[in-house]
């Protein structure tokens, strides 16, 4: 038990107040500990890695198994999986413990003629999901979505050019808009959000939230 | 015709400053006054990491446009041979690099606005001497572990010399100068010389303010921790966001389809991953009681190593060890859109009855919230990225904003020690409502102390 739940709370415990004291203190040793903890964390996220790539392998073999509809899909993802680790460790010929390669290499075509264009169409899909979200949001049922409605109106035609023709008070409204009310409330999120922090870092130290260790409470 | 009462105010107090500088014997050539050698002074800046030396001197009656400082600095091997060199890359302008510029470092000093400050940072002007390194042969992987070992001890043997310069002793002097003329603080021909070391400080005084907030805060959150282990049933506003967590896990039941639980894209860095893990733990002890099957979508290894340890405890506790199965609580990308593509792509597939969107999100948010939302799920989201919000509420049933997030454990808990934290967090909530407030009504008739006492640096 001392090893499973004392032990780690003392971990966390000692390692929350030695970042809260890091914040304070000026001394170069306090920024040395930070770089050598951040170091410790991005070992340790490497190691982590490897189970996340073990998780991502093993689930989708067991889809391939087990055969459920869109199986199909899984089989890219070993694919996908095989070409970009074959050509990294290849690395034009250079083998695995090489520079990382460079531009023309098998590895930064793929990267950059197949990834990067799949990323950025599934980006582009944001515009047209943005225009049915706005649609359902912007139906006139109650008062709160009305003035939802006419704000995002002033605000959206107030920052294109051709409501200067019309009429400048639509800019000067839609940036008021945006710089008080708008901005007021995001403040409002923003201090909320701090003292939650903080109050959850509480929890967290003094051992009283203990369910994200995985030791339930 | 009279002329107004501040001109000649402002006539009389040139003329004083003038008469001033002459009796305390100050230098002057060709108009121009240096300012008064007494105040001329430098010192170790404070609440640093010992990289810089403050030098403040007293505005001059000179002050204008065209007129120019010009600090120097010299070593001890320097000084002793009468060498001194620019300590700024570019004269000072003498209207500009006021102490009150940098309340940082100078909040303390008593009228500030009265005072020119110049950061001198030694080790910029006496770099250390960087030892060369053979540079590697890209192809030969023994010759690239070898620079790569040289280049790291180099960098920090320069980082331990820079140290070791800011720790010598420098020597200043300082003249005012508009292009013709150039006239040296101090005696004519005897420039006034004044020394200072770099010392690393301890704390950070420029945040005080700061700690004591925390404190004071934390105080009142351990104080309601306190208070509720006597009385348990502490009265905790209403979240409904969380009242429809046992309404969605239900609804999911009724229809015999998965709950999805779709993580955010920040690493176990960020607290509301944290706050995500506990409302998982929630989620799926309570899915387990009812028998439905939990899906977890990550985008960080070490987020799915501890949602599955969470996960696999979650079931346990509920008595249902049996149900657990690590495949259900996966990485699926590891890059944002991939990790779109593919919890979208589940979403479609799978057809859950509930969907739980729980972390910092960014760009995603949308994409992932109206997919979900197209496959008829209720939609419970959380985030404290306060940009996204807006997405989330539009697109989803319920939304946790900002600090709800870190209030779900405490919430579904019930636990009177996580409530206590809640309650304290609320009233420090109230108390920063009131200081808004005051500082808006006080700032309103000019009187400016509440938002110098929440300057943050």
């Amino acid at each position: 038990m001392w090893y499973k739940r004392t032990l780690p709370l003392l971990v966390v415990f000692v390692a929350g107040l030695v970042g809260f004291c890091q914040e304070y203190v000026a001394h170069p040793a306090a920024s040395r500990l930070l770089e050598i903890v951040t170091t410790w964390f991005r070992i340790i996220g490497g190691f982590a890695l490897f189970i996340g790539l073990w998780s991502l392998l093993h689930m989708h073999a067991g889809r391939i198994r087990r055969r459920p509809p869109g199986w199909g899909y899984s089989l890219f993802v070993f694919i996908g999986a095989a070409l970009m680790i074959g050509t990294g460790l290849y690395n034009s010929g250079s083998g695995p413990l090489a520079a990382a390669p460079g531009e023309g290499s098998w590895f930064q075509w793929m990267y950059t003629y197949i990834q990067v264009p799949c990323g950025s169409t599934i980006f582009s899909i944001l515009a047209f999901f943005m225009a049915s979200a706005a649609y359902r949001t912007f139906r006139a049922r109650t008062l709160e979505a009305v003035l939802l409605l006419l704000a995002a109106a002033i605000v959206m035609f107030g920052r294109v050019p051709i409501s200067e023709l019309v009429s400048p008070y639509f800019s000067k409204v839609s940036d008021f808009l945006m710089a008080y009310p708008n901005l007021a409330a995001k403040r409002g999120i923003l201090l909320g959000i701090s003292l939650g922090a903080i109050a959850q870092s509480l929890r967290i130290l003094f051992g009283i939230e203990r369910s994200y260790m995985g030791a339930g409470d | 015709m009279r002329p107004p009462a501040d001109t000649l105010a402002c006539v009389f107090r040139l003329l004083a400053a003038g008469a001033l500088c002459v009796w305390a014997g100050a230098a002057r050539a060709g108009g121009l006054a240096a300012p008064d050698a007494s105040g001329f002074i430098a010192y170790d800046r404070p609440s640093d990491d010992g990289s810089a030396i403050a030098v403040l001197w007293p505005l001059s009656v000179s002050d204008g446009p065209g007129v120019y400082y010009i600090l120097e600095i010299a070593s001890l091997e320097d000084y002793r041979e009468g060498v001194f060199r620019p300590a700024t890359p570019k004269p000072i302008p003498s209207l500009g690099s006021r102490a009150s510029d940098d309340p940082q470092y100078c909040s303390g000093l008593r009228r500030p606005e009265t005072l020119h400050y110049v950061a001198v940072f030694p080790a910029d002007i006496y770099p250390p001497s960087r030892r060369p390194i053979p540079p590697p042969n890209e192809q030969d992987p023994e010759d690239l572990a070898r620079y790569t070992r040289e280049a790291g001890r180099e960098e920090v043997r320069l980082k331990e010399e820079r140290r070791c310069i800011n720790a010598q002793t420098y020597y200043f002097r300082l003249a005012i100068t508009d292009g013709a003329h150039t006239v040296y603080v101090g005696e004519p021909g005897a420039p006034t010389v004044v020394s200072a070391a770099a010392k690393p400080n301890l704390f950070k005084g420029y945040r005080t303010n700061n700690l004591v907030f925390s404190l004071l805060f934390c105080a009142v959150v351990l104080g309601f921790i306190r208070l509720a282990r006597r009385r348990p049933h502490l009265f905790i506003r209403r979240i409904p966001a969380l009242d429809a967590v046992e309404e969605a896990i239900g609804r999911a039941t009724e229809m015999g389809r998965p709950v999805f639980f779709v993580h955010g894209m920040d690493g176990l860095g960020s607290l509301s991953t944290i706050a995500a893990l506990t409302i998982l733990n929630r989620v799926v002890r309570r899915a387990a009681e009812y028998d439905v099957r939990v899906r977890v979508t990550n985008v960080d290894a070490l987020v799915t190593a501890v949602s599955q340890e969470v996960a696999k405890q979650a079931y346990t506790e509920a008595g249902r060890p049996d149900a657990y199965n690590p495949d259900d609580i996966s990485l699926v990308a590891s890059d944002q859109f991939s990790y779109v593509a593919a919890t979208s792509g589940l979403m479609v597939r799978e057809q859950p009855g509930s969907i739980f969107l729980v972390g910092y999100f960014y760009a995603e948010s949308l994409l992932l919230a109206e997919t979900g939302a197209a496959t008829g799920a209720i939609q419970i989201a959380g985030t404290d990225s306060y940009s996204q919000v807006p997405f989330l509420v539009t697109a989803c049933d319920y939304t946790l904003i900002g600090e709800e997030l870190y209030a779900a454990s405490a919430y579904l808990s019930r636990e009177p020690l996580m409530l206590g934290s809640l309650r304290g967090q609320d009233v420090g909530k109230v108390f920063l409502m009131a200081v808004f407030v005051l500082g808006t009504i006080l700032g309103t008739f000019g009187i400016d102390w509440v938002s110098t006492l929440f300057r943050a640096f």
